[in-house]
């Protein structure tokens, strides 16, 4: 263990976070996984073979390059339309990506500050609380992507803040709980015993303790967020044609799973891949942050 | 310390306090039942002293801790602080008031924030209080962590790293953080071992020496109490029960509770231990909710099994009266008690 120095060593003793990241195997390979999915959105412009918007009437729905008939210049073949998966793939990260993190740090900032105002206060406030939770889950979303799609007409925008203010239910519910609990966690009390205002008591005592909890709940609700972007898009409420996201590709291809299964399988594999990073990384984050759980070596 | 006041005042002086839970639903403003966890407590914390409160688990001994302390709102009764009501203070004046008046957990591994270092932990009244910032925060805690016999380099770790008794260490540390008057400390020592026992409590009173504190000492255990208090409040359902000197009730307690109580702590001289009489109660600790009419030890009481079951013990409730300088007793038959204490028994409060 690290030898700190006597004085000022009151803050936390920390290794990098990084050179923590680079010993743990599966962290690793979720961060490099992550990072090229990334990578691969950010400079897409650059590295797609085709334009991921140009149809070619003549090469529709060709097969991967490998198969019989497939061509060469389409790797990972082409759509009804002839355009090329490969590029779409690539260009559908970007939206997904952009609406996966933005929505779900908007759902869980508010479902959060929610959960913990409802759960720390009690009473009435939790009530209220517990009833709009209530509502916001019997009000179907997609009512709420008509409205806005209405008012500000449909893009990743949309797609955005309705699915961030609408699904912050199970952060609230989960941060609650989880609040409810801790509070009577003698470390807590002592807290309330030492003189903390209460804002200390949430900020310094409650968040720290509920980020694994958040975490865990955040690494599912990505994938489930990106899948929603592709019913909203579908419904034509979301992004718009002819822009790519994987969750339109996915959708577009479900008519023709049994004659060119490549239309759905790629971004579908793209998904996958970006979620499993995301959740080894989660997974290797909370337990990072958990003081509890560090065990030497 | 920074008192106007005389000395000879206690610190802390309570009052009839009282602490009920209603449980049960209310149905059209009917109240199901009421715990009286605390019924009526007044005692007198003098400055510099050690006062032990004792009883078996549910006796409402942590309750009536937190209560003085405001951790838990009393039902009824008033709470002195130094000259201050705290039992009427408004949340502020009272977040203030919390710098002089500290507590120190049972459960070391749920009293640490395990989130945080053991430096910040330490700092935290520090803060809160704004006492100290930045390097004299730090110079401070290094002070601490050596008050309490751990090494300034343990700051920058997590409570995860340390046993049981230095935890406990570091929660006495956090205790003494804001230079504190007065210290709760709620069963201390008793989820240690116990040489790690014994560390603790000789910390804790030679913290006391040099730091001139008053400590409440709330324990299950007569023998960790006697090492250390001034004076021992005994209770038993939420009442006091006897209220003396510790010498003296040690030597002769007036209570048959206290009696038994006594008679359950294993002597150091083999010789008299094997002469050591025990009084084993019998039966459970009534429910706090419906406690006996009269005197609430009646239902396991040997004393009153030996005098034939007189009726005021059912009738009436002793109060807690001084019986002698510094004695206080609630027991109608104390006076009785010294001619059947250390007579042969088998068993008491059976019949």
């Amino acid at each position: 263990m690290e030898t700190g120095s006597s004085t000022a060593s009151v803050r936390r003793r920390r290794t990098p976070l990084l050179r923590q990241l680079v010993r743990s195997p599966k962290a690793l390979i979720g961060a490099i996984m992550l990072l090229v999915i990334v990578l691969a959105a950010i400079l897409a412009p650059w590295i797609v073979p085709h334009d991921p918007t140009a149809q070619d009437i003549t090469s529709t729905l060709l097969p991967p390059a490998w198969m019989a008939n497939g061509n060469g210049s389409y790797l990972l073949g082409t759509d009804v339309l002839g355009r090329d998966i490969l590029s779409r793939t690539i260009y559908g990260a970007r939206a997904s990506l952009l609406i996966g993190a933005v929505s779900v740090l908007i759902a869980s900032v508010i479902g959060v500050t929610i959960g913990v105002i409802g759960g720390f206060f009690g009473g009435w406030v939790e009530d209220v609380m517990l009833r709009i939770a209530d509502m916001q889950l019997a009000i179907p979303y997609i009512l709420l992507a008509i409205l806005l799609s209405a008012v500000i007409g449909p893009s990743v925008l949309t797609v955005i803040i309705v699915l961030g203010i609408t699904r912050w239910v199970v952060y609230a519910r989960i941060t609650r709980g989880e609040v409810l609990s801790l509070k009577e966690r003698d470390f807590v009390r002592a807290a309330v015993g030492l003189g903390a205002r209460r804002s200390r008591i949430i900020l310094r005592h409650l968040l720290p303790n509920l980020i694994s909890a958040i975490l865990v709940v955040a690494t599912i609700e990505v994938s489930l967020v990106i899948l929603a972007e592709a019913s909203l898009s579908f419904l034509g409420l979301g992004v718009q044609p002819p822009t790519p996201t994987w969750g339109t590709m996915l959708g577009d291809g479900r008519d023709y799973l049994a004659t060119a299964w490549w239309l759905s399988v790629f971004p579908g594999v793209a998904l996958m891949l970006a979620i499993l990073s995301l959740n080894m990384l989660g997974d290797w984050l909370r337990d990072t942050l958990d003081p509890g759980l560090k065990v030497d070596g | 310390m920074t008192s106007a006041l005389p000395t000879d005042t206690p610190l802390v002086t309570v009052s009839d306090l009282r602490v009920h839970y209603p449980i049960g639903q209310r149905l059209f403003g009917k109240q199901a039942a009421v715990v009286r966890a605390v019924d009526g407590v007044s005692l007198t914390i003098r400055r510099g002293e050690t006062l032990s409160l004792v009883g078996e688990s549910g006796c409402g001994k942590s309750t009536t801790g937190r209560a003085i302390l405001q951790l838990e709102r009393p039902t009824a009764g008033s709470v002195v602080f130094d000259g201050t009501e705290l039992t009427t203070l408004t949340a502020e004046p009272l977040r203030r008031m919390r710098r002089r008046m500290q507590m120190i957990f049972q459960d070391p591994y749920a009293s640490l924030d395990p989130r945080m270092t053991v430096g910040e932990s330490i700092a935290e009244p520090l803060a809160i209080h704004g006492l100290a910032k930045g390097a004299a925060q730090a110079a401070r805690v290094d002070e601490l962590l050596g008050l309490v016999g751990l090494s300034p380099r343990w700051a920058g770790r997590y409570p995860g790293e340390f046993s049981g008794g230095q935890r406990q260490r570091i929660g006495i540390a956090r205790a003494l953080a804001a230079e504190p008057d007065l210290i709760v400390a709620d069963e201390a020592v008793s989820a240690l071992d116990v040489s790690i026992q014994a560390q603790i409590v000789n910390l804790l009173e030679d913290l006391q020496a040099d730091l001139g504190l008053t400590f409440l000492f709330i324990a299950h255990d007569l023998a960790v109490v006697s090492h250390v208090s001034d004076r021992v409040a005994v209770m038993y359902l939420g009442k006091i029960v006897e209220l003396a000197d510790g010498d003296e009730l040690y030597q002769r307690p007036l209570h048959p509770y206290t009696v038994a109580l006594l008679s359950a702590v294993p002597l150091p001289d083999p010789v008299v231990e094997a002469r050591r009489q025990r009084i084993i109660l019998t039966g459970d600790l009534p429910s706090p909710l419906a406690p006996p009419s009269g005197c609430r030890f009646r239902t396991r009481c040997w004393l009153r099994a030996r005098l034939g079951n007189p009726e005021n013990c059912v009738t009436e409730e002793p109060a807690l009266r001084v019986v002698e300088e510094n004695r206080q007793v609630a027991c109608h038959w104390s006076a009785a008690l010294a001619d059947h204490v250390g007579t042969p028994t088998t068993s008491g409060g059976t019949t």
